[in-house]
Protein backbone atom coordinates (compact mmCIF):
# COMPACT_ATOMS: atom_id res chain seq x y z
CA UNK A 1 0.00 0.00 0.00
CA UNK A 2 2.58 2.29 1.45
CA UNK A 3 4.65 1.25 -2.22
CA UNK A 4 1.77 2.07 -4.29
CA UNK A 5 0.90 5.08 -2.57
CA UNK A 6 4.50 6.21 -3.50
CA UNK A 7 4.40 5.01 -7.04
CA UNK A 8 1.10 7.32 -7.45
CA UNK A 9 2.33 10.53 -5.43
CA UNK A 10 6.10 9.77 -8.00
CA UNK A 11 3.56 9.21 -10.73
CA UNK A 12 1.88 13.45 -10.08
CA UNK A 13 4.25 15.62 -10.72
CA UNK A 14 6.73 13.44 -12.85
CA UNK A 15 5.11 14.36 -16.37
CA UNK A 16 5.33 11.32 -19.30
CA UNK A 17 7.03 11.58 -22.23
CA UNK A 18 3.92 12.46 -24.46
CA UNK A 19 2.91 15.03 -22.01
CA UNK A 20 6.46 17.12 -22.33
CA UNK A 21 6.25 16.56 -26.27
CA UNK A 22 2.87 17.30 -26.32
CA UNK A 23 3.88 20.80 -24.10
CA UNK A 24 6.94 21.63 -26.15
CA UNK A 25 4.52 21.21 -29.57
CA UNK A 26 1.75 23.62 -27.64
CA UNK A 27 4.70 26.26 -27.06
CA UNK A 28 6.23 26.02 -30.26
CA UNK A 29 2.36 26.96 -32.18
CA UNK A 30 1.89 29.77 -29.09
CA UNK A 31 5.58 31.34 -30.30
CA UNK A 32 4.93 31.23 -33.93
CA UNK A 33 1.84 33.17 -33.80
CA UNK A 34 3.27 35.66 -31.15
CA UNK A 35 5.61 35.98 -33.63
CA UNK A 36 3.26 36.30 -37.04
CA UNK A 37 1.45 38.54 -35.11
CA UNK A 38 4.18 41.06 -34.27
CA UNK A 39 5.39 40.50 -38.27
CA UNK A 40 2.08 41.18 -39.68
CA UNK A 41 1.57 44.85 -37.53
CA UNK A 42 5.24 46.27 -37.86
CA UNK A 43 5.92 44.98 -41.47
CA UNK A 44 3.66 46.77 -44.24
CA UNK A 45 4.33 47.47 -47.57
CA UNK A 46 2.32 49.32 -49.22
CA UNK A 47 0.80 52.60 -48.58
CA UNK A 48 1.47 56.43 -48.03
CA UNK A 49 1.28 56.76 -44.10
CA UNK A 50 0.94 59.95 -42.68
CA UNK A 51 1.62 60.15 -39.17
CA UNK A 52 -0.01 63.68 -38.35
CA UNK A 53 -2.51 63.76 -35.23
CA UNK A 54 -1.60 59.71 -34.76
CA UNK A 55 -3.34 58.67 -37.42
CA UNK A 56 -1.85 56.06 -40.09
CA UNK A 57 -3.69 56.53 -43.39
CA UNK A 58 -3.01 53.88 -46.02
CA UNK A 59 -2.90 55.11 -49.64
CA UNK A 60 -5.38 54.21 -52.49
CA UNK A 61 -4.55 53.18 -56.21
CA UNK A 62 -8.05 53.77 -58.05
CA UNK A 63 -8.18 54.56 -62.04
CA UNK A 64 -10.66 56.76 -63.47
CA UNK A 65 -10.76 55.55 -67.15
CA UNK A 66 -12.68 57.27 -70.30
CA UNK A 67 -13.14 55.19 -73.22
CA UNK A 68 -15.44 54.98 -76.01
CA UNK A 69 -16.17 51.35 -77.29
CA UNK A 70 -19.33 51.86 -78.29
CA UNK A 71 -20.01 50.44 -82.06
CA UNK A 72 -24.04 50.67 -81.62
CA UNK A 73 -25.67 51.03 -85.26
CA UNK A 74 -21.81 50.55 -87.13
CA UNK A 75 -21.25 47.36 -88.58
CA UNK A 76 -17.66 46.81 -88.17
CA UNK A 77 -15.84 46.73 -91.52
CA UNK A 78 -12.02 45.17 -92.64
CA UNK A 79 -9.37 47.71 -92.52
CA UNK A 80 -11.25 50.55 -91.18
CA UNK A 81 -10.37 53.25 -88.26
CA UNK A 82 -12.56 54.27 -85.79
CA UNK A 83 -12.13 57.49 -84.00
CA UNK A 84 -12.04 55.79 -80.62
CA UNK A 85 -10.07 56.60 -77.88
CA UNK A 86 -9.19 55.87 -74.42
CA UNK A 87 -7.74 58.36 -71.71
CA UNK A 88 -7.14 56.52 -68.38
CA UNK A 89 -6.27 59.23 -65.21
CA UNK A 90 -6.62 59.03 -61.53
CA UNK A 91 -9.74 58.91 -59.76
CA UNK A 92 -10.64 61.85 -57.54
CA UNK A 93 -14.47 60.45 -56.89
CA UNK A 94 -15.30 61.04 -53.60
CA UNK A 95 -14.98 58.22 -51.24
CA UNK A 96 -12.23 56.26 -53.72
CA UNK A 97 -10.06 58.87 -54.55
CA UNK A 98 -6.58 58.25 -55.67
CA UNK A 99 -4.18 59.11 -53.53
CA UNK A 100 -1.04 57.51 -55.20
CA UNK A 101 1.33 57.47 -58.28
CA UNK A 102 0.49 54.25 -60.32
CA UNK A 103 1.96 52.37 -63.54
CA UNK A 104 -0.40 50.96 -65.73
CA UNK A 105 -1.20 48.66 -68.31
CA UNK A 106 -3.51 48.40 -70.77
CA UNK A 107 -5.35 45.42 -73.09
CA UNK A 108 -7.61 45.23 -75.54
CA UNK A 109 -9.32 41.65 -76.17
CA UNK A 110 -11.83 40.21 -78.67
CA UNK A 111 -13.71 37.33 -78.33
CA UNK A 112 -13.28 36.70 -82.19
CA UNK A 113 -9.30 36.13 -83.29
CA UNK A 114 -7.54 35.31 -86.04
CA UNK A 115 -4.64 33.46 -86.14
CA UNK A 116 -4.39 34.61 -82.29
CA UNK A 117 -4.96 37.91 -82.77
CA UNK A 118 -7.67 40.17 -82.09
CA UNK A 119 -9.83 41.58 -84.82
CA UNK A 120 -9.76 45.21 -83.20
CA UNK A 121 -6.30 46.86 -82.63
CA UNK A 122 -5.48 50.12 -80.99
CA UNK A 123 -3.56 53.02 -82.77
CA UNK A 124 -1.60 54.44 -79.86
CA UNK A 125 2.01 56.68 -79.81
CA UNK A 126 4.45 54.07 -79.55
CA UNK A 127 6.72 56.17 -77.77
CA UNK A 128 4.78 55.90 -74.74
CA UNK A 129 3.72 52.94 -74.57
CA UNK A 130 5.47 49.04 -74.68
CA UNK A 131 3.67 45.70 -76.14
CA UNK A 132 4.53 42.93 -74.45
CA UNK A 133 3.81 41.18 -77.82
CA UNK A 134 0.95 39.35 -76.78
CA UNK A 135 -1.54 41.08 -74.95
CA UNK A 136 -0.08 43.70 -72.46
CA UNK A 137 0.24 47.56 -73.46
CA UNK A 138 2.99 48.93 -70.74
CA UNK A 139 2.70 52.72 -70.26
CA UNK A 140 6.16 54.68 -69.90
CA UNK A 141 5.67 56.73 -66.92
CA UNK A 142 2.77 56.95 -64.52
CA UNK A 143 -0.82 58.13 -63.81
CA UNK A 144 -2.07 60.39 -60.88
CA UNK A 145 -5.06 62.30 -60.46
CA UNK A 146 -3.15 65.73 -62.41
CA UNK A 147 -1.26 63.48 -65.01
CA UNK A 148 -3.23 61.52 -66.70
CA UNK A 149 -2.26 58.71 -70.05
CA UNK A 150 -3.67 58.66 -73.16
CA UNK A 151 -4.14 54.86 -74.89
CA UNK A 152 -5.54 54.63 -78.03
CA UNK A 153 -6.81 57.62 -80.24
CA UNK A 154 -8.23 55.19 -82.61
CA UNK A 155 -9.03 51.51 -83.20
CA UNK A 156 -8.41 49.58 -86.52
CA UNK A 157 -10.32 46.48 -87.49
CA UNK A 158 -8.15 43.53 -89.29
CA UNK A 159 -8.22 43.61 -92.88
CA UNK A 160 -8.38 39.82 -92.90
CA UNK A 161 -11.76 39.50 -91.97
CA UNK A 162 -13.02 36.56 -93.83
CA UNK A 163 -16.47 35.80 -95.48
CA UNK A 164 -16.68 33.14 -92.59
CA UNK A 165 -17.17 36.06 -89.97
CA UNK A 166 -19.61 38.03 -91.97
CA UNK A 167 -22.33 39.19 -89.79
CA UNK A 168 -20.70 38.02 -86.41
CA UNK A 169 -21.19 39.63 -83.12
CA UNK A 170 -18.33 39.96 -80.94
CA UNK A 171 -17.59 41.11 -77.37
CA UNK A 172 -14.99 43.73 -77.08
CA UNK A 173 -13.00 44.70 -73.95
CA UNK A 174 -10.81 46.89 -72.60
CA UNK A 175 -9.12 46.18 -69.39
CA UNK A 176 -6.67 48.50 -67.24
CA UNK A 177 -4.20 47.68 -64.57
CA UNK A 178 -2.56 50.15 -62.15
CA UNK A 179 -0.09 49.27 -59.77
CA UNK A 180 1.58 51.65 -57.46
CA UNK A 181 4.85 53.76 -58.63
CA UNK A 182 6.64 53.38 -54.74
CA UNK A 183 9.30 50.68 -54.44
CA UNK A 184 9.38 48.96 -57.86
CA UNK A 185 6.16 47.19 -57.06
CA UNK A 186 6.80 45.73 -60.02
CA UNK A 187 9.25 43.31 -58.79
CA UNK A 188 6.56 42.34 -56.12
CA UNK A 189 3.45 41.88 -57.48
CA UNK A 190 2.96 38.48 -59.68
CA UNK A 191 0.48 40.31 -62.57
CA UNK A 192 3.64 42.36 -63.27
CA UNK A 193 6.08 39.50 -63.49
CA UNK A 194 6.09 39.49 -67.27
CA UNK A 195 6.56 43.07 -67.55
CA UNK A 196 8.67 43.51 -70.97
CA UNK A 197 12.51 44.61 -70.42
CA UNK A 198 11.80 47.67 -72.66
CA UNK A 199 9.32 49.17 -70.68
CA UNK A 200 11.39 47.82 -67.21
CA UNK A 201 14.01 49.80 -69.05
CA UNK A 202 12.28 53.19 -69.48
CA UNK A 203 10.06 52.75 -66.36
CA UNK A 204 13.76 52.83 -64.13
CA UNK A 205 13.75 56.61 -64.97
CA UNK A 206 9.94 57.08 -63.15
CA UNK A 207 11.12 54.78 -59.96
CA UNK A 208 10.52 55.81 -56.50
CA UNK A 209 12.63 54.48 -53.83
CA UNK A 210 12.58 56.52 -50.85
CA UNK B 1 8.95 -9.63 -16.32
CA UNK B 2 10.83 -9.85 -19.54
CA UNK B 3 7.63 -9.98 -21.49
CA UNK B 4 6.40 -6.59 -19.71
CA UNK B 5 9.72 -5.20 -20.26
CA UNK B 6 9.26 -5.86 -24.24
CA UNK B 7 6.33 -4.53 -23.59
CA UNK B 8 7.09 -1.08 -22.73
CA UNK B 9 9.57 -1.06 -25.03
CA UNK B 10 7.66 -1.51 -27.52
CA UNK B 11 4.91 0.89 -26.23
CA UNK B 12 7.64 3.38 -26.05
CA UNK B 13 8.77 3.29 -29.75
CA UNK B 14 5.93 3.26 -31.06
CA UNK B 15 5.02 6.48 -29.00
CA UNK B 16 8.23 7.97 -30.46
CA UNK B 17 7.11 7.61 -33.73
CA UNK B 18 3.78 8.90 -33.29
CA UNK B 19 5.29 12.09 -31.45
CA UNK B 20 7.61 12.27 -34.88
CA UNK B 21 4.52 12.31 -37.47
CA UNK B 22 3.25 15.00 -34.77
CA UNK B 23 6.33 17.06 -35.10
CA UNK B 24 6.56 17.12 -38.77
CA UNK B 25 3.04 17.76 -39.16
CA UNK B 26 3.48 21.00 -36.63
CA UNK B 27 6.61 22.06 -38.10
CA UNK B 28 4.90 21.96 -41.73
CA UNK B 29 1.99 23.79 -40.62
CA UNK B 30 4.90 26.17 -39.06
CA UNK B 31 6.47 26.81 -42.35
CA UNK B 32 3.57 27.25 -44.44
CA UNK B 33 2.01 29.82 -41.80
CA UNK B 34 5.64 31.57 -42.08
CA UNK B 35 5.90 31.42 -45.83
CA UNK B 36 2.07 32.59 -45.84
CA UNK B 37 2.39 36.09 -44.01
CA UNK B 38 5.43 36.80 -45.37
CA UNK B 39 3.75 36.79 -49.08
CA UNK B 40 0.81 38.89 -47.43
CA UNK B 41 2.48 41.33 -45.95
CA UNK B 42 4.18 42.37 -49.55
CA UNK B 43 0.84 43.55 -51.06
CA UNK B 44 0.63 46.46 -52.71
CA UNK B 45 -1.24 49.17 -54.20
CA UNK B 46 -3.52 47.62 -57.43
CA UNK B 47 -6.30 48.73 -59.01
CA UNK B 48 -8.18 46.60 -62.22
CA UNK B 49 -10.65 48.30 -64.64
CA UNK B 50 -12.50 46.92 -67.16
CA UNK B 51 -15.15 47.81 -69.65
CA UNK B 52 -17.03 45.94 -72.76
CA UNK B 53 -19.09 46.53 -76.08
CA UNK B 54 -20.50 43.88 -78.65
CA UNK B 55 -20.31 45.20 -82.08
CA UNK B 56 -21.31 43.20 -85.10
CA UNK B 57 -18.88 42.36 -88.08
CA UNK B 58 -20.72 43.72 -91.12
CA UNK B 59 -21.39 41.13 -94.38
CA UNK B 60 -21.40 41.71 -98.16
CA UNK B 61 -24.65 40.61 -100.02
CA UNK B 62 -26.10 41.27 -103.08
CA UNK B 63 -28.88 40.70 -105.53
CA UNK B 64 -30.25 41.58 -108.86
CA UNK B 65 -33.71 43.23 -108.90
CA UNK B 66 -36.34 44.42 -111.27
CA UNK B 67 -39.71 47.08 -110.12
CA UNK B 68 -37.45 49.70 -109.57
CA UNK B 69 -35.15 47.71 -107.25
CA UNK B 70 -37.85 46.16 -105.18
CA UNK B 71 -38.61 42.39 -106.53
CA UNK B 72 -35.75 40.27 -106.62
CA UNK B 73 -35.01 38.19 -109.80
CA UNK B 74 -34.42 34.53 -108.91
CA UNK B 75 -31.22 33.66 -108.67
CA UNK B 76 -28.14 32.28 -105.83
CA UNK B 77 -25.72 34.25 -104.20
CA UNK B 78 -22.37 32.54 -103.21
CA UNK B 79 -19.67 34.41 -100.79
CA UNK B 80 -17.35 33.49 -103.62
CA UNK B 81 -19.13 33.35 -106.82
CA UNK B 82 -21.42 36.39 -106.48
CA UNK B 83 -25.10 36.08 -107.35
CA UNK B 84 -26.07 35.18 -110.50
CA UNK B 85 -29.64 34.93 -111.91
CA UNK B 86 -31.21 31.57 -112.13
CA UNK B 87 -32.63 32.15 -115.88
CA UNK B 88 -31.46 34.41 -118.69
CA UNK B 89 -33.69 37.65 -118.88
CA UNK B 90 -35.58 38.36 -122.36
CA UNK B 91 -35.33 41.60 -123.74
CA UNK B 92 -37.24 42.52 -126.56
CA UNK B 93 -34.96 45.35 -128.81
CA UNK B 94 -36.54 48.37 -130.42
CA UNK B 95 -38.19 48.40 -133.75
CA UNK B 96 -36.28 50.58 -135.31
CA UNK B 97 -32.51 51.44 -135.81
CA UNK B 98 -31.65 53.95 -133.65
CA UNK B 99 -34.47 52.76 -131.15
CA UNK B 100 -33.95 52.09 -127.52
CA UNK B 101 -35.74 49.61 -125.08
CA UNK B 102 -36.19 50.63 -121.67
CA UNK B 103 -34.47 47.77 -118.40
CA UNK B 104 -35.51 47.78 -115.81
CA UNK B 105 -32.52 45.56 -114.05
CA UNK B 106 -30.88 46.72 -110.75
CA UNK B 107 -28.41 45.80 -108.49
CA UNK B 108 -28.65 46.16 -104.78
CA UNK B 109 -26.05 45.75 -101.70
CA UNK B 110 -28.01 43.69 -99.56
CA UNK B 111 -25.68 43.82 -96.72
CA UNK B 112 -24.47 45.62 -93.61
CA UNK B 113 -21.48 47.85 -95.30
CA UNK B 114 -20.52 49.80 -98.10
CA UNK B 115 -19.15 47.58 -101.16
CA UNK B 116 -17.38 47.69 -104.35
CA UNK B 117 -19.60 46.41 -107.24
CA UNK B 118 -18.79 44.83 -110.50
CA UNK B 119 -21.30 42.63 -112.63
CA UNK B 120 -20.40 39.98 -115.66
CA UNK B 121 -23.11 40.59 -118.22
CA UNK B 122 -23.39 38.74 -121.48
CA UNK B 123 -25.86 39.87 -123.73
CA UNK B 124 -27.07 36.67 -126.34
CA UNK B 125 -28.42 36.58 -129.60
CA UNK B 126 -31.60 35.07 -129.84
CA UNK B 127 -31.23 32.69 -132.95
CA UNK B 128 -28.91 29.90 -132.38
CA UNK B 129 -26.92 27.76 -135.17
CA UNK B 130 -25.53 24.49 -134.79
CA UNK B 131 -22.07 26.11 -135.32
CA UNK B 132 -22.74 28.90 -132.76
CA UNK B 133 -25.37 27.72 -130.42
CA UNK B 134 -24.85 30.92 -128.22
CA UNK B 135 -23.71 33.60 -130.05
CA UNK B 136 -22.88 36.88 -128.47
CA UNK B 137 -24.36 39.88 -129.40
CA UNK B 138 -22.04 42.08 -130.79
CA UNK B 139 -21.36 45.95 -129.95
CA UNK B 140 -22.14 46.82 -133.95
CA UNK B 141 -25.63 45.59 -133.08
CA UNK B 142 -26.68 46.79 -130.11
CA UNK B 143 -25.43 49.55 -127.48
CA UNK B 144 -25.97 49.79 -123.71
CA UNK B 145 -26.27 52.84 -122.24
CA UNK B 146 -25.19 52.48 -118.51
CA UNK B 147 -23.83 55.63 -117.40
CA UNK B 148 -21.28 55.56 -113.89
CA UNK B 149 -20.07 51.95 -114.88
CA UNK B 150 -17.15 51.45 -116.23
CA UNK B 151 -17.29 48.46 -119.10
CA UNK B 152 -13.89 46.52 -119.45
CA UNK B 153 -14.47 44.01 -122.73
CA UNK B 154 -12.32 41.02 -122.54
CA UNK B 155 -12.76 40.20 -125.74
CA UNK B 156 -13.35 43.17 -128.20
CA UNK B 157 -16.42 43.84 -130.58
CA UNK B 158 -18.60 40.88 -128.45
CA UNK B 159 -20.85 41.31 -125.12
CA UNK B 160 -19.07 39.77 -122.65
CA UNK B 161 -18.02 42.39 -120.15
CA UNK B 162 -17.06 43.48 -116.49
CA UNK B 163 -18.99 46.37 -115.32
CA UNK B 164 -17.49 48.63 -112.18
CA UNK B 165 -19.73 50.51 -110.52
CA UNK B 166 -18.16 54.03 -109.97
CA UNK B 167 -19.30 54.74 -106.89
CA UNK B 168 -19.49 52.53 -103.70
CA UNK B 169 -22.38 51.06 -102.52
CA UNK B 170 -24.11 51.33 -99.32
CA UNK B 171 -26.80 49.28 -97.95
CA UNK B 172 -30.10 48.53 -98.95
CA UNK B 173 -29.25 51.21 -102.15
CA UNK B 174 -30.55 50.12 -105.53
CA UNK B 175 -28.44 50.73 -109.01
CA UNK B 176 -29.35 50.53 -112.55
CA UNK B 177 -26.84 48.68 -114.34
CA UNK B 178 -28.28 50.45 -117.64
CA UNK B 179 -31.05 52.82 -118.62
CA UNK B 180 -31.68 51.26 -122.34
CA UNK B 181 -30.73 48.64 -125.03
CA UNK B 182 -30.45 50.76 -128.08
CA UNK B 183 -30.39 49.04 -131.78
CA UNK B 184 -27.26 50.07 -133.86
CA UNK B 185 -28.59 48.17 -137.00
CA UNK B 186 -31.06 45.87 -138.45
CA UNK B 187 -29.95 42.61 -137.36
CA UNK B 188 -32.19 42.61 -134.11
CA UNK B 189 -34.72 44.61 -134.74
CA UNK B 190 -37.44 43.26 -132.24
CA UNK B 191 -35.79 40.01 -131.30
CA UNK B 192 -35.36 39.08 -127.82
CA UNK B 193 -31.81 38.90 -126.94
CA UNK B 194 -31.10 37.27 -123.82
CA UNK B 195 -29.11 38.78 -120.79
CA UNK B 196 -27.32 36.31 -118.23
CA UNK B 197 -25.95 38.33 -115.33
CA UNK B 198 -23.32 37.59 -112.34
CA UNK B 199 -23.60 40.58 -109.82
CA UNK B 200 -19.77 40.77 -107.91
CA UNK B 201 -19.75 42.51 -104.72
CA UNK B 202 -17.21 43.24 -101.82
CA UNK B 203 -16.15 45.21 -99.19
CA UNK B 204 -15.48 48.70 -99.95
CA UNK B 205 -13.08 49.13 -96.70
CA UNK B 206 -9.72 47.06 -97.10
CA UNK B 207 -8.51 47.75 -100.56
CA UNK B 208 -10.59 46.10 -103.05
CA UNK B 209 -8.59 47.47 -106.41
CA UNK B 210 -5.86 45.49 -107.60
CA UNK B 211 -3.11 46.15 -109.38
CA UNK B 212 -1.64 44.68 -112.37
CA UNK B 213 0.54 41.43 -111.07
CA UNK B 214 3.15 42.67 -108.79
CA UNK B 215 5.50 39.86 -108.48
CA UNK B 216 3.52 38.60 -105.72
CA UNK B 217 2.36 35.05 -105.32
CA UNK B 218 -0.63 34.69 -104.89
CA UNK B 219 -2.44 34.71 -108.14
CA UNK B 220 -3.86 37.96 -109.46
CA UNK B 221 -6.90 35.87 -111.07
CA UNK B 222 -7.45 34.92 -107.22
CA UNK B 223 -8.30 38.47 -106.83
CA UNK B 224 -11.40 39.51 -106.11
CA UNK B 225 -11.96 41.99 -109.08
CA UNK B 226 -9.21 39.98 -110.77
CA UNK B 227 -6.60 42.17 -112.69
CA UNK B 228 -6.77 45.25 -113.00
CA UNK B 229 -4.00 47.48 -114.64
CA UNK B 230 -3.76 51.17 -112.91
CA UNK B 231 -5.03 52.26 -116.57
CA UNK B 232 -8.31 50.72 -115.26
CA UNK B 233 -8.27 52.38 -112.08
CA UNK B 234 -7.50 55.55 -113.21
CA UNK B 235 -10.96 55.47 -114.94
CA UNK B 236 -12.45 53.37 -111.97
CA UNK B 237 -12.28 55.28 -108.77
CA UNK B 238 -14.86 53.88 -106.74
CA UNK B 239 -11.99 52.24 -104.48
CA UNK B 240 -10.72 55.60 -103.78
CA UNK B 241 -13.60 56.66 -101.73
Amino acid sequence: MLFVMQNLKFESYKQTPQERFNRSVSVLIITTLVFLILYLVTFSWFGEVDYGDQVVTVGNISVAVTTDLDFTGTYLEPNKIYNKSTTITGSTQSGDENTNDAYIKVKLETSITIDGNPIITPIYNETNWVYDGSEWYYYIGYINTTTPAVFNTQLQVSNELGNDLQGQSLTLTLTVSALQRDYEAYNYDTEWSSAPAAWLTAIATYDVTN
Amino acid sequence: MNTEHKEIQLDTIQLHKKNKAVLFTVLSAVFLAIVLATSLTLAVLTDLFTDTSNPNIGEISAGLYTNGGSTLISGTYDETEGYLIGSPILVTMPSSVGGTTALDLYVKNTGTINALVRIQLSIYQPTATEEDPQALATTAQLALSNTGWINDFPSAGSWYLYSYYNSVLAPNTPVSIGATLEALNNTLLNENVELMIRVDMIAHSGNAYQLEDDGQTVADEDKPFGVLDSGFLSSWTAWQA
